[in-house]
């Protein structure tokens, strides 16, 4: 068990179920590879083209590794080419997960955009029976919902709230942005904390009404999405002011973020 | 300090190709060109006659502008880990202040085994600056014109061929042994050479007031005015002695494919585009980000010190003169409106 920071590890694609029209989870065996905290990331390599970072979806104790993939372009393409037993190279796991153990007593406030789910997933399957958890998830259409199945499964066990920006005709759910689903009556700050991924328009107006319902800047952990290529710090895609979103993340609390959004160049989310 | 002349140096050369090392000097390109560190086998083939500076920083050794770091035929991966012993003799002060930055960074935190393999079995002499361009500016950005530590060997050239050498490391007092030690007037006459090079130096009041002060704001017109003149070539990334930033890459070749590293910079768009967006598509916030690489005490606090070395290679490239000597000139000027 170590971890492959530089050089990747081969391996064979065990299984790819499809999520979406364009958002497929490719499973591998865990073997010979490190153990993981929810919120870590790996590199995917496609031989030939090249490496996306990508969110770990499985929680650490699963003997799968599981990646949960969106198509949108060259990489992503390249792999949605790619068969099971087909081989790929897999790098990490890199940089600070969600921290879970620190609020082993605490309300879990889960908040996801899009492809945010994935991590969260981990989160959800890791700390389920121990945390209260609350997921509020939004994607753009109703076929746009990643993971029907184990959302459907999960939803005696823990509080599930979905939306999509557009409906279709087999949607009766809530219709709009996330952000209308983080009502006072479900969403209140005592001994809670929020974890949030998705678009980074998403984040940054997540964040916004968190603060306005009265969570602290340190209880809002968001988990960002950088440019990246070599995911251990030196090839400078990812800094945003003194942090390596790869090594010092991708999961930071806001009151981390604040500073370096006034301060550095660029916009942190 | 020890004395030596140019025969001292070629018996130096013979003893370290003995010991299978290669050795890179200073060679000017055909036609008054510029300068390179290229394989030499003897001292008189350097050349040192009008040689300020290389074109390109000795970065280009340990993080070269291409180069593969995997191999993989058909299922067997390989890492490109290259180890050579090498020589590299007429690393200016700033640019060896340059190559102690990059150790920290790439050798700092999880340690790059690239740079690492490239790094090892290398011998830094440095060679300490009398004439000076008009661009350098390193007695501004405390890295020369004499280097202080970090090299094996520094040699100064005190004209009608008398060399005073000094050692950094164990190696290179090794290697100076069994040369005698000047004499104090050589030294005294040192002493004076720097004082007379300090004079040298293109008078620069903003470089003192503003490289240790950065505190430009995200919304300054500086980052608008600068990013007005910058043309996207890249160029004073590439040439930054201090600049570690790379892209990777595939190629595909007959019977395996690799995977390479490039220089990268970060005044190009793409080096931030992600599918779907960009935080920084406008040149304004990439200045921003290139100069507060540079200059910010919290970026730079693993250093110790700035990561502008004064070696004044992006005031020589920049084709718009978007480059470090403007910025602390428009700091000197906002300040004073
Ligand atoms: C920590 C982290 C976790 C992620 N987790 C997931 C996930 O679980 N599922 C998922 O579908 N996507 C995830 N992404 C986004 C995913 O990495 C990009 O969609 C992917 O890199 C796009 O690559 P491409 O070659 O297909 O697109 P192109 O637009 O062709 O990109 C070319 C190259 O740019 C870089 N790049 C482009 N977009 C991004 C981006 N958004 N983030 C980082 N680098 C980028 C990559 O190096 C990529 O190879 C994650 C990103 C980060 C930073
Ligand atoms: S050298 Fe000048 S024009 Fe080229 S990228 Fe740098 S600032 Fe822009
Ligand atoms: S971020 Fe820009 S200025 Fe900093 S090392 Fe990379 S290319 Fe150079
Ligand atoms: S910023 Fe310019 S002057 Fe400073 S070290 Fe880099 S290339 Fe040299
Ligand atoms: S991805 Fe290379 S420094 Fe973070």
């Amino acid at each position: 068990m170590r971890h492959a920071l530089f050089k990747p590890v081969l391996k064979k694609i065990k299984r790819i179920v499809e999520e979406t029209p364009d958002t497929r989870s490719f499973y591998f065996d865990k073997d010979g590879w490190a153990g993981h905290t929810p919120g870590q990331f790996a590199e995917l390599w496609v031989p030939g083209v090249g490496e996306i970072p990508i969110s770990i979806a499985s929680p650490s104790k699963s003997d799968e590794l599981v990646f949960t993939v969106k198509k949108v372009g060259t990489v992503s393409s390249a792999l949605f080419e790619k068969k099971v037993s087909d081989t790929i190279g897999l790098r990490g796991p890199f940089g600070h997960g969600f921290p879970l153990q620190e609020f082993a007593e605490k309300n879990l406030i889960l908040i996801g955009g899009g492809i945010g789910l994935p991590p969260l997933m981990s989160v959800i399957l890791e700390a389920l029976g121990k945390n209260k958890i609350r997921l509020f998830y939004g994607a753009r259409t109703p076929a746009d919902i990643v993971y029907k199945p184990l959302l459907n499964e999960l939803k005696d066990k823990i509080d599930i709230y979905l939306t999509v920006d557009v409906g279709d005709e087999s949607w009766d759910g809530e219709v709009g942005v996330v952000t209308n689903l983080l009502k006072p009556e479900l969403v209140h700050p005592y001994n809670s904390v929020a974890f949030v991924c998705g678009p980074g328009i998403m984040m940054y107006y997540t964040v916004k009404r968190l603060l306005e319902l009265g969570f602290r800047e340190e209880n809002i952990y968001l988990s960002l999405e950088h440019h990246m290529k070599c995911a251990v710090g030196k090839c400078g895609h990812c800094r945003i002011g003194p942090y390596y979103v790869c090594v010092d993340g991708p999961v930071f609390p806001y009151s981390k973020l604040r500073e370096v959004e006034e301060k550095f160049a660029g916009t942190v989310f | 300090m020890k004395k030596l002349t140019a025969q001292d140096f070629e018996k130096l050369f013979e003893i370290w190709k003995n010991e299978g090392y290669e050795i890179y000097g200073p060679k000017r390109a055909p036609y008054g060109g510029d300068f390179f560190f290229n394989p030499v086998e003897t001292f008189s083939e350097c050349d040192f006659d009008g040689f300020v500076n290389t074109l390109k920083p000795p970065k280009d050794f340990f993080f070269p502008q291409e180069a593969t770091t995997l191999k993989l035929y058909r299922e067997k991966l390989e890492s490109e880990e290259v180890s050579k012993k090498k020589v590299i003799f007429g690393i200016r002060p700033c640019d060896l202040e340059g190559l102690l930055i990059l150790d920290k960074f790439y050798l700092g935190n999880i340690p790059d085994p690239y740079y690492k393999a490239r790094r090892e079995n290398t011998l830094l002499v440095t060679f300490s600056c009398f004439d000076p361009l008009p661009t350098c500016f390193c007695n501004e950005a405390g890295a020369g014109p004499v280097a202080k530590s970090g090299f094996d060997i520094q040699v100064n050239d005190l004209g009608n061929g008398i060399y005073l050498a000094e050692h950094g490391s164990k190696a290179g007092k090794d290697y100076l042994s069994s040369f005698p030690d000047a004499e104090d007037e050589l030294i005294e006459k040192l002493r004076q050479r720097i004082g007379e090079t300090l004079k040298k130096f293109t008078p620069r009041p903003w470089a003192e007031k503003h490289l240790y002060n950065f505190k430009v704001s995200k919304d300054s017109k500086i980052w608008r005015e600068l990013g007005k003149f910058c043309l996207k070539c890249g160029g004073c990334n590439y040439l930054c002695p201090t600049c570690s930033c790379f892209n990777t890459f595939d190629l595909q070749f007959e019977d395996h494919i690799e995977q390479r590293r490039e220089w990268d910079s970060c005044l190009l768009e793409g080096y931030h585009r992600m599918a779907g967006s960009n935080p920084k598509p406008d040149a304004a916030s990439r200045m921003q980000f290139r100069f507060e690489c540079k200059l910010s005490p919290e970026i730079n606090k693993p250093y110790g010190r700035i990561s502008c070395t004064g070696c004044g290679r992006c005031i020589q490239t920049c084709i718009g003169d978007a480059h470090m000597e403007s910025l602390l000139i428009l700091m000197d000027r906002e300040e004073g409106l």
